[in-house]
């Protein structure tokens, strides 16, 4: 290559000379192209050599093969099957030691061009699902132990149902592989094309998989929804309804908090994973400089909350039986849920739900 | 280098007391939850049945991924010409329908499930968010004296957030805020070369530039697609969400979809489609055009990027802005009523005499008699 460039150089100054000779600027074009060729000219020496280091040829023994061929039916490359059947995987810290990702700044552009080819190859579908087991679970796509509280569109998108236009897609790309064996031109495939889906759409059979498809993820999609507002709701309340509490002088423990409001502690006393009575919620409204929002909060969302105790107070008429019945321990133990509702106060009751939300949210049983 | 956890990054950057608290608390896979969940929510990604059908027929249709290319390129031209007849409202609405195709293709192909199109279509476009970022920079109420005057304070200014390519105004004129410099508030992240108008000439659709025609002449009128009368092309259905569709509407679409397929794509109807690159010959626009924009003085980034670096303005800094962007609106309006003159008066002398197509022989006439003129 480079020697026709500089024979048709050679020819190029002789012929024009004389021009040459008025204009003197060109010469250091003509400097500038040489140079980028011999450029060039290396760096494609450099790239073969590399290619051969990396993919190339390497003449694997009859041994080796019959090591490697196991790992091969599986789905892995070549490179990937001799590295595995070695016992050790060290392809891809070898590729990553010695390749550089090309940058179009800061690059001499042959280079750059060059070096686009130098890629290495890129791992199989079986190298990358073996590596799947050893992502850290956040990074999964879909993962069907998603909260939907906290995460709804994701934990929607785990449990969609596509099946019927999976289907149409693939009837679909079969009709059309059909088609272009056949030899017909492009306008009478897209005819046949539209024929298709016409006739598709017809059979009431897929038309019911697609109609109950989409009431399917509706309703997921609203459930979902529904879930992770009234979540929402719930800690907005116990924001609203907490106490505020100077950071400085609480300095109660969990176990007392929960025995103020009529808990009881285990035998263990680390069951309870609290070390100082504020949930994240009292802490939030409690916090001087949250003082503004919580004002804006408590404007938009009171006249809601000013019902809600006058719901409370109605069923305490029944708490008068509660004292009288005292040696009723098998009554007290079918319903220990309510009774405790219902013999406190509206402060205790808040707590208490302080409490349940810690206990839930750190998972402790 | 050692890779850190996700929790120690974050912990490592955040400003507030309430967030470490709650960041060191909480698992790795609550937090990864919702910081995913807000990034999703942040572009729009949640498609509806909808677009996935309209995905599945751009896979085994090429005459409509064809369609979806000359629809922004022949909405990319009318805005061009619009914009040089001093018509900022046809070219708005133009506008418009740029944005809701290249929405549509970002729900197509940027969808949490995958690519819908089956990786037969993909995108390229700048970022509008850092133009649109013009519509919010009102001040608050005079009141509100607290939080101080200064306009590189976040609070003051920042009301809403962008929504880029997605955003739906009744208002076509809303729109002109394209033909501004970016925000200064995105300096740090601005390429070098996006400083002036927002680039509609660096979409690409399929690695192929958008074709915008240069010498079309604006008729004035509101001139619509073939493709625009498609039951997916309208905001309403596009960012329909999920939990509100019901199956009478998917019902509904796949019909019009049959229907607009009867009338554009099959070769029985008189109304048939030919796309663009057949009508041209060739393969059209693979070379980009000039500028759209040339005429929106740029942001100084250098500047701005001092400023952020500093923290707030000058008096002189704020004084000179002002100033710039009050000969930029004087100058806005002169031009546009000169060239709204110089439109019409053109307008006028083509209705008269039309132009006459010259043909090739004719032409290289009078390329020989320029070229023997000139020795």
């Amino acid at each position: 290559m480079l020697d026709k460039l500089l024979k048709n150089i050679n020819e190029l100054v002789r012929r024009n000379s004389h021009f040459l000779e008025q204009n003197p600027e060109l010469f250091s074009a003509i400097e500038d192209r040489l140079y980028t060729a011999v450029l060039a000219e290396d760096a494609l020496k450099k790239a073969k050599k590399e290619r051969r280091k990396h993919e190339g040829l390497h003449e694997y023994t009859s041994e080796e093969m019959s090591q490697m061929q196991p790992f091969m039916d599986k789905g892995f490359s070549e490179i990937e099957a001799f590295e595995l059947a070695r016992g050790s995987y060290h392809g891809l810290d070898k590729r990553s030691k010695g390749y550089k990702r090309p940058s179009s700044k800061g690059q001499d552009q042959t280079s750059f061009i060059l070096s686009k080819d130098l890629d290495p190859a890129e791992p199989s579908e079986a190298l990358l699902n073996a590596l799947k087991e050893h992502m850290p679970s956040f990074l999964r796509p879909f993962d069907k132990d998603i909260d939907p509280e906290i995460a709804p569109i994701r934990a929607t998108s785990a449990g969609l149902s596509n099946d019927s236009l999976k289907r149409f897609k693939s009837d679909a790309e079969n009709h059309r592989k059909n088609l272009e064996t056949s030899g017909a031109s492009e306008d009478e495939i897209e005819d046949a094309m539209h024929d298709f889906k016409k006739q598709w759409h017809s059979n009431p059979e897929n038309m019911q998989g697609v109609i109950g498809d989409a009431q399917k993820n509706t309703k997921l999609h609203q459930e979902n929804h529904d879930k992770y507002h009234n979540r929402l709701k719930e800690e907005l309340s116990a924001i609203l309804g907490a106490d505020v509490i100077d950071p400085d002088l609480d300095t109660t423990s969990g176990q007392e908090a929960i025995q103020d409001i009529g808990g009881y502690s285990d035998e263990d006393e680390g069951s309870y994973g609290v070390a100082q009575f504020s949930t994240p919620q009292q802490q939030f409204a409690s916090d001087p400089r949250n003082k503004q929002y919580i004002d804006k909060l408590k404007q938009e969302h009171q006249p809601k909350q000013q019902a809600e105790p006058a719901a409370i107070k109605a069923p305490e008429a029944p708490a008068a039986e509660m004292p009288t019945s005292t040696q009723d321990d098998s009554a007290a133990a079918a319903a220990p849920k309510k009774s405790i509702d219902q013999h406190l106060s509206p402060e205790q009751n808040t707590r208490l739900q302080h409490v349940k939300t810690v206990i839930r949210r750190k998972g402790v049983k | 280098m050692k890779v850190e956890s996700f929790k120690q990054v974050l912990l490592r950057k955040s400003l507030s007391d309430d967030l470490r608290s709650f960041i060191s608390s909480a698992d790795e896979d609550t937090i990864s939850n919702f910081v995913l969940e807000t990034l999703e929510k942040s572009k729009h990604l949640n498609t509806n049945e909808m677009v996935k059908h309209f995905g599945s027929d751009l896979a085994t249709s090429k005459k409509l991924r064809d369609m979806m290319y000359d629809h922004i390129s022949h909405h990319a031209t009318r805005y061009n010409s619009a914009l040089k007849a001093g018509n900022r409202e046809l070219a708005g609405k133009h506008a418009s329908r740029v944005m809701l195709s290249l929405f549509l293709m970002e729900k197509l192909t940027k969808d949490i499930q995958g690519d819908h199109t089956g990786g037969t279509m993909r995108a390229s476009f700048v970022d509008p968010k850092a133009w649109e970022r013009n519509l919010y920079t009102e001040p608050k109420a005079a009141d509100d004296e607290s939080k101080g005057s200064d306009i590189y304070n976040p609070i003051s200014y920042f009301k809403t957030h962008v929504q880029g390519v997605g955003r739906f105004f009744s208002d076509p004129k809303k729109w002109s805020f394209l033909q501004q410099s970016p925000h200064f508030s995105h300096a740090k992240s601005l390429d070098d070369e996006h400083v002036g108008g927002w680039p509609i000439e660096k979409i690409k659709i399929n690695d192929r530039h958008v074709h915008i025609d240069d010498d079309h002449f604006s008729s004035g009128e509101y001139e619509l697609h073939p493709l625009d009368e498609h039951p997916i092309m309208s905001h309403s259905v596009i960012d329909k969400p999920n939990k509100k569709l019901t199956p009478q509407d998917v019902e509904k679409y796949i019909g019009d979809s049959i229907n607009f397929g009867d009338t554009y794509i099959s070769s029985k109807s008189e109304k048939r489609y030919k796309p663009l690159g057949q009508e041209l010959g060739q393969n059209p626009a693979s070379i980009k055009t000039g500028s759209v924009h040339h005429e929106t003085t740029p942001l100084d980034l250098n500047l701005h990027r001092e400023i952020s670096k500093a923290g707030s303005m000058t008096a002189d800094q704020s004084m000179n802005a002002l100033k710039q962007t009050m000969a930029d609106a004087a100058n806005k309006a002169k031009s546009d009523q000169n060239k709204k003159t110089a439109w019409e008066a053109e307008r006028t002398r083509r209705q008269s005499n039309p132009p006459v197509t010259e043909s090739s022989d004719d032409m290289a006439a009078r390329l020989a008699a320029l070229v023997s003129g000139k020795k």
